[in-house]
Formats: C-alpha cells, sequence, structure tokens
C-alpha cells in the first residue's frame, strides 16, 4: 500500500509546488516588457544569468516529473482498470475509498487539512491586508498552504499505511 | 475500546486476511485494521464478518471498559 500512487500523490504535488514556486521566483525577479497597442502585441522576459541558469534546470527538471508522474499514473491505471484515475476530474487523486476502513482514513485526512485552512486562511488575507505584499510574496504564500496540505495529508495517511505494514 | 476475536477466528478457518478481505468485500488492508482495533467496522461489515466465520456479532465484537458509559 505504501507504493500505492494514490498514497504517494501528495508527494508528486509537493515535488510540483516547489518547481512552481522557483519557477515563479525566478519569472517575477526577471525584467518583463509588455506590449500591446493597435499594431503589434508582444511579450518578452529577460532573464539574468543566474535567473537563466536556474531556468534552464528547472525546466528539464519539470519535464522529468511531468514524465515520471505520467508513467505512474498509466501504470496504476493498467493494475486497476476498473478504477481508473484521470487528471481530468475535480476530484483529487490522494482519495483512497477503496472500502470503508480507507474512507474513514480518507475522512479523517480531510477533515484535518479543512482544519488547517479553516485558520491558515483567514490568517493569511489578514497578513496580506497589512503588510505590503508583491505578487511572489501572495503566490509564495499559496505555495506554502499547498505544501501544508499535501504534508498533513500524506502524513495522516501514511500513518495508517506504516501501522498496517507493521 | 471494541475488541474483537477476527484474528482468532480467522486463523480457525485458516483464511488470510486477504482472503476473508476478498469474501467480505473489502481490502486486506481493512481486516488489518479491525484486528489491530485500528478501526471499528460497520453494522454491515461485521454481521458480514459474523457470517463468514460462522458465529454472532457479539461474540465477534464487544465493548471494554468505559465505552459502555
Amino acid at each position: 500500500m505504501k507504493k500505492d500512487f494514490r498514497v504517494q500523490y501528495p508527494l508528486w504535488q509537493i515535488g510540483f509546488m516547489l518547481i512552481f514556486m522557483l519557477f515563479a521566483l525566478v519569472l517575477t525577479g526577471a525584467v518583463t516588457n509588455f506590449v500591446n497597442d493597435a499594431t503589434s502585441f508582444s511579450y518578452s522576459v529577460e532573464l539574468g544569468a543566474l535567473e537563466g541558469l536556474i531556468m534552464l534546470l528547472i525546466i528539464p527538471l519539470y519535464l522529468i516529473l511531468l514524465i515520471a508522474f505520467t508513467s505512474k499514473l498509466s501504470k496504476f491505471n493498467k493494475e486497476h482498470p476498473t478504477s481508473k484515475l484521470t487528471i481530468w476530474r475535480n476530484r483529487p487523486l490522494e482519495y483512497v475509498e477503496d472500502d470503508e476502513a480507507w474512507q474513514m482514513i480518507t475522512r479523517n485526512a480531510t477533515q484535518k487539512v479543512y482544519t488547517f485552512f479553516s485558520w491558515s486562511l483567514p490568517l493569511s488575507a489578514v497578513f496580506h491586508l497589512f503588510v505590503p505584499s508583491s505578487s511572489l510574496l501572495i503566490i509564495i504564500n499559496i505555495g506554502i498552504l499547498s505544501l501544508f496540505q499535501y504534508l498533513i495529508y500524506y502524513f495522516h495517511v501514511r500513518k495508517h499505511v506504516k501501522s498496517e505494514d507493521e | 475500546m471494541l475488541k474483537n476475536r477476527v484474528k482468532e477466528l480467522r486463523a480457525r478457518f485458516s483464511y488470510t486476511q486477504g482472503e476473508l478481505g476478498e469474501k467480505a468485500g473489502v481490502t486486506r488492508q481493512t481486516i488489518g485494521f479491525i484486528e489491530k482495533g485500528d478501526f471499528s467496522p460497520s453494522i454491515t461489515l461485521s454481521l458480514k464478518l459474523a457470517h463468514i466465520l460462522e458465529c454472532k456479532v457479539d461474540e465477534l465484537f464487544w465493548l471494554e471498559g468505559e465505552e459502555w458509559k
């Protein structure tokens, strides 16, 4: 069960989120030129040497992660033809609801995440209200909340998977 | 807490957790959770397990201590 794609899915999301945050960090520090007039439209991003290097590293990293993710998803779907997963639905892929015990574990994990958001979202709103916030700071905040969301979920489910494997 | 004899009766029938789970329509892990007392099954699942293990529900599951209050 430990290697079940649905159990590991939060870790994939954390990986994608970290890359996205790095991407946002580089992009918001770049010089951007935006032209939109009657005769032309252009949008260009100029990166410094370090930012360019980071970008050169994170794009292949993102592609590698995406290929690995797709292959894992496809493997899971081959092994579970009756309960295939797809990213094209609004239901989180990490839900494990094979039977009533797993439904309980999933429900408890989502309750923990809900509890986390019930205080962290208002706190974030107040923070951005009083602290002058750039778009990067808001993105970082959303990214951190998302990281905690997946960590809370993952550790709750993992605790049960671990106890079951012992 | 809810106590049970699932492990003992399962051994009597020489079922593995997976086999018992399959007969009851649940995963192997769920049988493991029940045996360890980590999960209290629904009435439906309790009835199914009691039927498979050929006993009454209250012979399979019972409450102990503070749970009665």
